[in-house]
Parts: structure tokens; C-alpha cells; sequence
């Protein structure tokens, strides 16, 4: 299946920023 | 308003249900497209997530954090590890291990022989159907699972998927939102599940009928009666709680598929079928790591398709399941450690699978390599009715198909009445007694979702919808896990 190479990159880029999202929040320190 | 979660979610939930009695075939068309654009894009992602999540399952179990308990410390398991073992079983079971039994491995078989000779092929397709059904599987399970059980029972929050969130990051603003986008997408992805295994249930009830009063395909009505004596069955249980009659009649569920199954493995050819078992233990364990990052790349479109629509459907599809089964496993494993809790629900239930598919797939490969039985002609033209065909092959066939229409039927009476009551407590804020008018309107909406599928009549647009339902609750289910995982960091292990 062919897929618009602008969604592709969106749908990519969008789990790449969740992916670093996930990372950050791990790392995060905790407020306290 | 008083409960907007409930609102929008039964709105959501509706909508999608109309457009589909109004319009079945353009809601299918829509989701096919959706779900290819998601699969063509992200298959990496979703692969990626799952494999993440059996190698974290993996890791806690071996780790320190293995020996904290789901409970106070002091806590002891609430039931024996026979019943709890015995109770995984029963979450593992369900419509679907007895609609694709056979039927997988044998589609996978027709598929692959076009490129391998016919045992390189037969082996092939046992693998990718024990890859389907096996420990990443479980490990979604296990990870959502833990998640509710973790928070719930040692944190005392509610049982909701928001609940974790809210509780490591603090009610802010982001918490709040993506918590309550949490919740709705976990109903949505359960309700329309839950409306797919209801038309699979319904497709081989009727294809079990048909063969037992010798009916030709008989089409929709039968489909339609079919579903309409399933609503006259789940609605009782929705309005009055029958307390251990729900219980009672999911072990009959499991015992005739028990039964089955010792059945099928001592009438039909024993030592073909355990030495099949064997051989795909060891083939399994041995490549099942590494198949879990197997994404096709250098593959043609026919493979890339079927990668799609068969490996990427189903990690999907436990994704969306993830809550529902999620709830009931972390129910009944209170008490239990980490490294027990994991060991037991990514571990024996993937075995289990692997001896079920070993069966009834052992059967199908026996009649249609040794036999030259037409069985790809039946999976090609009537898979609904693949399981009756081969029970047929043996003796006892009346009584055999008898119990799997009433094991089928059930399974989805009681997933049904399960499931509106998760719904029902996922839309009340995460209250374990629900309203039971909030728990039949959920009735209501999964039936109108079941028949939706049953009216698109395609097992491809069933599981299109489906993907469609659970794909955004990939992203919930990986957020949950790292909630987990920094919760897991503050604990005194000493």
C-alpha cells in the first residue's frame, strides 16, 4: 500500500515525539 | 452533566454503530484504508511496542522489583495457584481460540507453501500462528494487567486507566486531559472489540449449525437468528447479578473446550500431533525474540499486506483487549509478587496456546498432508466452518459439533455480559458496582456493534474495524507502562 509521503512523515514523526515524550517523562525528577 | 465521560463514550460508541447498520459497507472501506495508512506507516511502531513490552515483562520478573507483592506486603495470594492458573486459563479462552484452531495455521499453510515446500511451509505457518497467540500476546496482557493491579491494589486507586497517570504525575492539567482521553479510548477500543468477537462468535454458531442440520450456507438470517437468541441470553444476566451463575457458565465454556481438546488429541492421530507440539515448542522459544522485531521490509506487497493483516491486526487486536482482560487478571492476582504474577500470565497461558493450536492445527496439517483432505478448499471458501469440518473427520462428529456451537455461544454470552460490566465501571468513574441501567445500555451498544460486523459479513472488515477501534490505545497502553516503571523506581526494595 502506497501512503501520502506527507502523512507517512507525520504519523512517523508523531511516534518519534511520542517515543521522546515517554523517555522524558521517565527521566523526569519527581516534584515533591 | 453529571458523568460526560459516559456521554461522550456512549456517543462515540453510537455513532460508530449507526454508520455502520446505515452504511455497513463504507464504514469497512473506511477502516480498511485508515488501518492500512496506520499499518503502512507505523507497523514498526507497533511492533516495537510489543516487543518492548515482553522484554520489560521479561526483565521485572528477573529484576528485584520481581519480589513486591500486588497488595500490602504482608499480603497473601486471595486463591491457590491452581485456580489462579486455572483462572488465566479462563481470560486466555475465549470465541476466538476456537474460530481460528485450525483455520490459522491452515491459511498461513496456503499462503506460505507458495514459496517453501510443503513441511518447511506447515511449520511456518504453526510458528506465525504461535507467534500470534503466544508471549507477546500475554506480555500486552501482562503489562495492562499489572499496571491495574500494581495501582490498584498497592497504590488504592480506582480501577481506571487514568488512575496511574494521575497518581505518578500529579493532577495537573496534561494529566487530567490525556487521563480522561484514556479512559474514553479504552472503552471505545473495548466496546468495538468486543462487537468483532461477538459477529465471529455469531459466524461460527451459524456455520456449526448449518453443518449439524446439513444447511446449506444459509446466509444472513440464520446469522441474524442466531444473534438474536445471543441478546435474549446476555440481556438477563445484565438486568439481575447471578452471582456464580456467570462463573458456572464459563466453566462450562472451558471444560467443553478442555474436553475437546483431550478429545481431539486422544481420537485423533496422538503421536503426529505431539510431536508436532514438541517441534514447535523448541522452533518457538527459539525464534520468538527476534520474530517480534520482524517488520517485512524487503518483502513484496503480498507479503507486506498479509504482515498487516494478520500479524499487525492481532498485536493490535490484544492491545484493545488489554483493559478488558487487564481488569479480570489483576481481579483475581491480588497477593501475588511481580515475578509470580508475570511468570504465570505471560508464561502458562503462551504455552497453553502453543499445545491448543498444536492440536487442532496438528489435526488440520494430518488430514491435509497425509490425507490429502480438501481442507485449504474449506478454508479458502467457508472458514467459519473449518473447526466442523475437521471434527467431522472423527468420530462422535454430532456430539463433538454440538458442544463447540455451545461452547461458542458461551464464551460470547459471557464475555458480552463481562464486558458491559468493565464498560459500565470504566464509565462510572471506576465504581465496582455499577448502575445496572449504565451496564444494559452497554449491552445495548456492544449488541448494535455485533451486528454492524455481522452485517458486513467480511472477517476482513471485522478485523479492519477492530484495528481501527484499538489503535490509538497503543499509545495509552506504552504511557501506562512507563507510570509503572517510575512508580516501580520509588519503591524502598529493601
Amino acid at each position: 500500500m502506497t501512503v501520502d509521503p506527507f502523512v507517512d512523515t507525520l504519523l512517523n514523526v508523531t511516534a518519534f515525539a511520542f517515543i521522546g515524550f515517554l523517555i522524558w517523562l521517565y527521566f523526569k525528577p519527581d516534584q515533591e | 452533566m453529571k458523568n460526560p465521560l459516559l456521554i461522550i463514550a456512549l456517543a462515540v460508541t453510537g455513532a460508530l454503530a449507526l454508520w455502520g447498520l446505515v452504511d455497513t459497507a463504507g464504514l469497512a472501506a473506511f477502516a480498511s484504508a485508515a488501518v492500512g495508512v496506520m499499518f503502512t506507516s507505523r507497523g514498526w511502531f507497533i511492533m516495537l511496542t510489543v516487543s518492548a513490552f515482553l522484554i520489560v515483562s521479561i526483565w521485572l520478573a528477573l529484576s528485584p522489583y520481581g519480589k513486591i507483592v500486588l497488595g500490602r506486603d504482608d499480603e497473601t495470594p486471595e486463591f491457590s495457584t491452581v485456580s489462579w492458573l486455572t483462572m488465566l486459563f479462563a481470560a486466555g479462552m475465549g470465541v476466538g481460540l476456537l474460530y481460528w484452531a485450525a483455520a490459522e495455521p491452515v491459511t498461513h499453510f496456503a499462503l506460505i507453501r507458495d514459496f517453501e515446500n510443503e513441511s518447511r511451509a506447515a511449520a511456518a505457518a504453526r510458528f506465525i500462528t504461535n507467534f500470534h497467540w503466544g508471549l507477546h500476546a500475554w506480555a500486552v496482557y501482562a503489562v495492562t494487567a499489572l499496571v491495574i493491579a500494581y495501582f490498584g491494589f498497592r497504590q488504592g486507586c480506582p480501577s481506571l486507566i487514568s488512575a496511574p497517570i494521575q497518581k505518578v504525575f500529579g493532577p495537573v492539567a496534561w494529566t487530567r486531559v490525556v487521563g480522561w482521553l484514556s479512559d474514553l479510548l479504552a472503552i471505545v477500543a473495548i466496546a468495538i472489540g468486543l462487537g468483532g468477537s461477538i459477529a465471529m462468535g455469531v459466524f461460527q454458531v451459524q456455520s456449526g449449525v448449518e453443518t449439524l442440520l446439513g444447511l446449506e450456507q444459509a446466509g444472513l438470517w440464520l446469522s441474524l437468528v442466531v444473534f438474536a437468541v445471543l441478546c435474549l441470553c446476555y440481556a438477563p444476566p445484565l438486568l439481575v447479578d447471578l452471582g456464580r451463575g456467570m462463573a458456572l457458565l464459563s466453566n462450562t465454556a472451558m471444560a467443553i473446550s478442555g474436553l475437546l481438546l483431550a478429545y481431539i488429541l486422544l481420537a485423533g492421530p496422538t503421536h503426529y500431533i505431539m510431536n508436532g507440539i514438541v517441534e514447535a515448542i523448541g522452533e518457538y522459544f527459539a525464534a520468538v525474540v527476534p520474530h517480534g522485531f520482524k517488520t517485512f521490509t524487503f518483502f513484496d506487497d503480498e507479503i507486506t499486506g498479509w504482515f498487516q493483516s494478520w500479524t499487525l491486526t492481532y498485536m493490535v487486536w490484544w492491545l484493545a483487549w488489554a483493559p478488558f482482560v487487564g481488569v479480570f487478571i489483576a481481579r483475581i492476582s491480588r497477593g501475588r509478587t511481580i515475578r509470580e504474577f508475570i511468570l504465570g500470565v505471560v508464561l502458562v497461558p503462551s504455552l497453553f496456546s502453543v499445545f491448543w493450536f498444536g492440536v487442532f492445527g496438528g489435526l488440520g496439517f494430518h488430514e491435509m498432508l497425509r490425507d490429502d483432505v480438501p481442507l485449504l478448499h474449506v478454508v479458502e471458501t467457508n472458514l467459519d466452518n473449518t473447526t466442523f469440518f475437521l471434527l467431522g473427520r472423527l468420530p462422535l462428529s454430532g456430539l463433538t459439533s454440538a458442544a463447540t456451537i455451545l461452547a461458542a455461544f458461551l464464551y460470547i454470552v459471557t464475555s458480552v455480559v463481562s464486558a458491559a460490566f468493565v464498560l459500565a465501571m470504566f464509565s462510572s468513574g471506576g465504581d465496582i458496582n455499577p448502575k445496572v441501567r449504565v451496564k444494559v445500555v452497554w449491552g445495548v451498544i456492544l449488541g448494535a456493534l455485533g451486528l454492524v460486523m455481522i452485517l458486513s459479513n467480511s472477517i476482513d472488515a471485522i478485523k479492519a474495524i477492530i484495528a481501527l477501534g484499538a489503535m490509538p490505545f497503543v499509545f495509552i497502553v506504552l504511557l501506562l507502562m512507563v507510570c509503572l516503571l517510575k512508580a516501580l523506581k520509588r519503591e524502598d526494595l529493601r
